[in-house]
């Protein structure tokens, strides 16, 4: 159904496939930019990630003038203060970021700081309320499929002296260009494979299921689940498999460009509190929450998860399946697919597999109530219902 | 270039309705701290000091408290407050303020931007959505809220109170 009103922007310019890497110099010459900063992470360094990526940007004759590696698992204020400071002094003009959500999230808050030219992050905080000040030519290449981070205009940035995170809201937070290249997520173990590939779904499934869907996200979402149904078996099976680890790269870029313009609901709310409560790993919360999530709400979704089946599924199942089945059907194929992965790599299926103390549900729910994703839940949600959806996923 | 005369009615009419509502809002917030123990548990997580703006437009009508030790104090201006929520247009506010849509779909609908901790502004919204409850119709509420919070005072206490500011 086409709702009475909505907004969709996805301005960011994908480059995907063989080679996809060697591309960067051009992007950057073509966005003006010559003297891109390159941000990275630690983990990225010793693999060899990161010299992949400036090995394609030196022999194409572009030189970085400036690498940071130093960001942490979550990205903080003061790391971006610290980049944003290196960025001006080696007068770079551009950002190129190599890595997952922290380090996308930490490029994100950068190029904000520098289009802005403030002194702390704290005045750009907030939903839809900046514009967009000075252009800083930005380039992403994730290195995993999970985040969407390369495609959405949403950075999470933590605020270690106040101990909390901040969420930014902005279009004008989009990368000018993402690169997906196989071999950046060739490396990924199975079990990290498996673990964004499900956020990569969940991003897609809450998409379509969320308040804000629309045709576009709705297109991206289920195209999204289509080649997670098709692929990511695959690659947590056979991580060479580039065809595979490609088609996650996509899964998860189009996911980002689903949720970034309809929002997810809540399971990440939850998630996101069993996150920063529990330490559980964004996509184990993901993994474990969906399921439990969709159960508490089928009475409202029944049909929209009925929709989903075909995309889960496959066309066959989908008619082989009577109508009223569908909805609980798309349940069952999002368990039997948590329990395929859970044999082939131990993805964890319940809450006490991934370490999660039953004491702290209170504050999990506490926490929860206060993430912007509740608010884009079809069904309300109180402390009581998330209380009772962390000890049905226990 | 001007906006032709039924427009200029229309925004006047509306500018007028934004701020009888945002005195019943803030009057209402005001009596349910004192009468609902859920709206009370809102604001008390508010930081003590912490200014909020409600705008209806950019320049518009526009509900500016402050949170005190004792619950809500409405203030004349703020020219920097914590939190801001502004809606983008005067038409997008109407429809949130005559009950036609929720805060959630006005959210969905990318009605308002907010500035300051998005955290805190869930907070508010719900406090907005509880206060709703008691000031719009039930065949209003049912359509814009999903979920109709169980009353813990009468709707017409609740105006009564907020009409004689007590």
């Amino acid at each position: 159904m086409l709702p009475k009103y909505y907004e969709f922007q996805n301005s960011t310019k994908i480059l995907s496939g063989q080679k996809a890497l060697e591309n960067i110099a051009y992007e950057l010459e073509g966005l003006e930019a010559a003297r891109p900063m390159v941000l990275s992470d630690k983990v990225l360094e010793k693999i060899g990630a990161l010299q992949k990526v400036l090995d394609a940007m030196l022999s194409q004759g572009c030189r970085p003038a400036a690498v940071f590696t130093d960001i942490p698992a979550d990205s903080s204020v003061e790391v971006v203060n610290e980049i944003t400071k290196l960025y001006k002094q080696n007068n770079c003009d551009s950002l190129v970021a190599i890595g997952g959500g922290s380090v996308m999230d930490t490029a994100k808050g950068t190029a904000i700081m520098i289009a802005h030219d403030v002194d702390d992050l704290l005045k750009l905080q907030g939903c839809e309320s900046m514009t967009r000040g000075k252009h800083v030519p930005f380039i992403t290449v994730p290195t995993t499929s999970g985040t969407g981070s390369e495609m959405t205009m949403v950075a999470v940035i933590k605020n270690e002296k106040k101990a909390v995170k901040m969420e930014f809201i902005s279009n004008h937070m989009l990368p000018d260009v993402a690169v997906l290249d196989p071999r950046m997520t060739q490396t990924l173990p199975p079990r990290i494979t498996a673990s964004t590939g499900f956020d990569a779904l969940c991003h897609a499934m809450e998409a379509y299921s969320c308040t804000q869907k629309n045709p576009l996200s709705d297109a991206y979402a289920t195209a999204a689940i289509t080649m997670v149904r098709e692929y990511l078996v695959k690659a947590v099976t056979n991580g060479k498999d580039q065809e595979a680890r490609l088609a996650m790269a996509n899964a998860s870029t189009m996911a980002g460009a689903a949720f970034s313009n309809s929002m997810v609901g809540a399971v990440h709310g939850i998630g996101h509190a069993l996150g920063g409560v529990c330490h559980v790993p964004h996509g184990d919360a993901m993994t474990i929450l969906l399921p439990h999530v969709m159960r508490y709400n089928l009475g409202k979704l029944d049909e929209v998860y009925g929709e989903l089946l075909l995309y889960l599924a496959g066309p066959e199942i989908y008619a082989a399946t009577a109508r009223e089945e569908r909805g609980k059907e798309a349940i069952r194929t999002v368990r039997r697919l948590q329990k395929k992965l859970n044999r082939i790599c131990g993805l964890p299926m319940r809450l006490r597999d991934a370490g999660v103390n039953p004491e702290d549900f209170e504050t999990v729910a506490v926490t929860a109530l206060r993430d912007g994703a509740m608010l884009a839940n079809p069904v309300a949600v109180d402390k009581e219902d998330v209380i009772r959806i962390l000890k049905k996923a226990y | 270039m001007k906006p032709s005369k039924s427009r200029n009615l229309a925004t006047a009419a509306k500018s007028l309705f934004a701020s009888v509502i945002c005195f019943f809002l803030y009057r209402g917030m005001k009596v349910l701290y004192k009468l609902d123990t859920r709206v009370k548990e809102e604001i008390d997580s508010w930081p003590v000091g912490r200014t909020i703006v409600l705008s209806a437009s950019y320049d518009g009508p526009k509900l500016c408290m402050k949170r005190v030790s004792w619950g809500l104090a409405r203030l004349k201006d703020v020219s920097d407050p914590d939190i801001c929520i502004a809606f983008k247009s005067l038409d997008g506010a109407f429809l949130v303020f005559s009950g036609q849509i929720g805060t959630t779909a006005a959210y969905a609908q990318h009605r308002f931007m907010v500035k300051g901790d998005l955290y805190e502004v869930m907070s508010i919204v719900r406090c907005i959505d509880l206060t709703e409850s008691y000031l719009f119709p039930p065949v209003m509420t049912r359509r814009i809220l999903r979920r109709l919070p169980e009353k813990q005072v009468g709707s017409i206490t609740v105006y009564c109170r907020a009409i004689l500011g007590i």
